[in-house]
């Protein structure tokens, strides 16, 4: 057991000291701190005082709305009079423009606005949009009506849509194709990554030869077990870093109002658990497969080449999610295929998100997919003794079978 | 005792017999030398040893396991971006050392091989040479009873190959048992108590250096002489004369008595030193090689 330690240790520290690792690791704390920095700063106002604020005359008629103008952050609202040629000082670039309020503005809500760019789309939705605001507020205030009564007025319907299925209706959370995506992308890439990264460990061991003297000293299946422990433990560090930074973020960033409206929705823990699950035994299963597959290579080479039925294994579920399963979670194929342990790490997890499949069927995902991690270590265990210590050509498929009857 | 024993040992690779009925013995305490031109087997039967490959028959008996044997494979390598202190930790803690004797253990030897300045730089910013003791280090920083250096020679400067001599000898000294591999026959010569000659595959000669070298001595000396050398074309049982530098090499033939040689050569040549003719185990190993084929 400290043998296996030693190895893990050693294969951990190697993984989380290099560049890249540093780098994504850090990354998402970077972009918690320039928020939170952003945040400070806008509360502060400091980039209401940096941004130049566009200057536009104002000739009110009305005589009422020039105190709520000058308030304004965005624009820079200046009062003028007809005896000023406005036009001249538009063209010479003195201010953007100038707005003409009509006399009877609250009641017809007239307002003109002259300047030299009307192409500015944009831009004059936003000056037609901050006038409103400002008028509406000056309609509000002659009533008798309660602001806060209001926004709980004007607060949106909550509104649901349910799904009715042969077994009962059911909600259909608004948020579930969206969370599959995620959930399948995050999984596969994960996957993906910390695999080549065992595979990178093995075959650089056994290019420079290391393997050779380590094997005297440990057992293949320790060294074996203490990588796989080892760059599981990396790829768990930075989905630990990054879940953290995601749930700071939905938590705080919402309130900090930068962005008003984050959706509030919670991931059941049902779901988060499978995820979890899926993650280690899929991981185990990848990883062990892609080590037996590489220790047969005799160069960086060849164990890419050998990397390719491995990562297919991975590729399909994954289309197969993405194409079917997402769409139809519950039909009998996507059933059979999520109980496939190859599979099953993808599909399973995106079933789960936007559908309820039989509590029998996740039990029996979760059972074969722990069988079928055993199997390959075991298998794998086998042919990465044998192959680790080969040299030269690439042994056929039939040569490894070989092995495995006879060790 | 025996720290190793080969009994019988075959490996083929494929058609090719790599390791043909290679039987020795090496004594525990020794320095022993496995000796063969390129391709003669020597790393397959290290390996084998090593249990990195198993021989396709024949027994190999080890009298020390795992972490008392240390291992130099020929192909060198280490973790090119560990640092040298967390790297030799590493080796020393894998072979089930704990980590304050390792600590002595490297700072002793990185001092030893003038490498304790560079202890927190990493492996691949070291040159090929330091790389080279790196790894010897790493064989024998454990403390292993049983040694295997399979070409430690190769790519050692002339100093390093000094170094590296003396601590063999030390290692022996200490009774430590060493089994190199080498096909430099000047090395083997000045550190090998035993040598085993291989060639394709086959054992060709077993023993203690010292009475193989006896076995192949000639009946003839090396000769210092002050005076004229004319004087030994008179006699009529000598053979052969060469000269090699201010030494003369003399051959006499069978029935020729050397003690009465070198009476003649005192009282005539005014002998200044003499040395009985021995081939050198290069001489050994071409005669040899060359008489089995």
């Amino acid at each position: 057991m400290r043998k296996v330690w030693l190895i893990l240790k050693r294969e951990y520290l190697q993984e989380v000291r290099t560049k890249w690792f540093i780098i994504f690791a850090v990354l998402p704390f970077i972009g918690l701190g320039l928020l939170g920095g952003g945040i400070f700063l806008k509360n502060k106002g400091v980039f209401s005082k940096l941004l130049k604020r566009e200057r536009i005359a104002v000739i009110d008629d009305s005589k009422i709305l020039m105190d709520r103008l000058e308030k304004n952050e965005f624009y820079e609202f200046v009062p003028a009079d007809e005896t000023q040629d406005l036009n001249d000082e538009v063209l010479k670039g003195k201010i953007s423009g100038y707005l003409l309020i009509d006399r009877d503005v609250l009641a017809n809500g007239k307002i003109t606005y002259y300047t030299k760019n009307v192409g500015n789309v944009d831009g004059i939705k936003r000056i037609e949009g901050v006038l409103n605001s400002i008028i509406f507020e000056e309609r509000l205030s002659r009533t008798k009506i309660d602001p806060k009564e209001l926004i709980n007025i004007r607060t949106r319907i909550n509104f649901k849509y349910m799904k009715v299925t042969p077994t009962g209706e059911k909600e259909e959370r608004g948020f579930s194709f969206a969370l599959a995506f995620a959930v399948l992308i995050i999984l596969y890439m994960t996957i993906i990554w910390s695999g080549g990264m065992v595979g990178r460990s093995v075959i650089e061991e056994k290019t420079n030869r290391v393997v050779e003297i380590i094997i005297t000293a440990i057992k293949p299946f320790q060294l074996m077990f203490g990588k796989l422990l080892a760059k599981g433990g990396v790829a768990f560090t930075l989905l630990f870093i990054y879940g953290t930074v995601a749930i700071a973020f939905i938590v705080y960033g919402g309130k900090l109002a930068f962005i008003p409206t984050i959706p509030t929705f919670s991931i059941p823990t049902g779901i988060f658990a499978y995820f979890a699950i899926a993650f280690v035994l899929g991981y185990l299963l990848f990883a062990s497969l892609i080590m037996a597959f590489v220790s047969t290579a005799g160069s960086e080479r060849d164990a890419h080449q050998a990397q390719g039925l491995p990562i297919m294994l991975i590729l399909i579920p994954f289309y197969i999610a993405i194409f079917y399963v997402i769409r139809s979670p519950d039909t009998g194929v996507s059933a059979f295929l999520s109980l496939f342990p190859f599979f099953t790490p993808l599909l399973m997890p995106v079933r789960l998100t936007v559908s309820t499949p039989p509590m029998w069927q996740i039990y029996l995902s979760i059972f074969l997919l722990i069988a079928a991690v055993f199997f390959m270590i075991w298998i794998s265990a086998k042919i990465y003794r044998t192959g680790l210590l080969m040299y030269g050509k690439r042994p056929k498929l039939s040569e490894i079978l070989k092995w495995l009857r006879y060790s | 005792m025996q720290a190793l024993k080969l009994k019988n040992v075959f490996k083929y690779y494929g058609e090719l017999c790599a390791v043909n009925d290679l039987s020795l013995s090496v004594p525990k305490g020794s320095c022993y030398g496995l000796l063969g031109p390129n391709g003669s087997g020597k790393t397959t039967t290290l390996r084998m040893i090593m249990n990195i490959i198993m021989p396709d028959s024949g027994e190999v008996q080890l009298l020390e396991n795992g972490n008392s044997i240390g291992y130099l494979p020929e192909e060198r390598g280490l973790y090119p971006k560990m640092k040298i202190y967390e790297l030799l930790h590493f080796f020393a803690e894998i072979r089930g050392m704990d980590s304050k004797t390792a600590q002595t253990k490297i700072e002793y030897w990185l001092d030893r091989m003038e490498l304790l300045d560079r202890i927190n730089n990493r492996v691949d910013e070291l040159s090929k040479g330091m790389q080279q003791k790196l790894q010897l280090v790493t064989t024998i920083i454990h403390e292993p009873n049983f040694i295997v250096l399979d070409e430690p020679f190769i790519g050692l400067d002339p100093i390093a190959i000094d170094q590296l001599r003396v601590m063999i000898k030390e290692l022996q000294g200490a009774g430590k048992t060493v089994l190199l591999s080498t096909h430099w026959m000047d090395q083997a010569e000045r550190l090998c108590d035993y040598i085993c000659l291989i060639n394709k595959g086959k054992k060709v000669m077993e023993g203690a250096l010292k009475l193989i070298k006896r076995g192949f001595r000639k009946n003839g000396f090396i000769l210092e002489l002050e005076g004229e050398a004319n004087f030994l074309k008179q006699i009529d049982y000598v053979d052969k004369i060469e000269y090699d530098g201010d030494q003369l090499r003399v051959e006499l033939k069978e029935d020729g008595d050397p003690k009465e040689f070198i009476k003649i050569a005192f009282e005539q040549g005014n002998l200044k030193g003499f040395k009985l003719l021995e081939p050198s185990l290069e001489e050994i190993f071409i005669e040899k090689v060359k008489e089995y084929e």
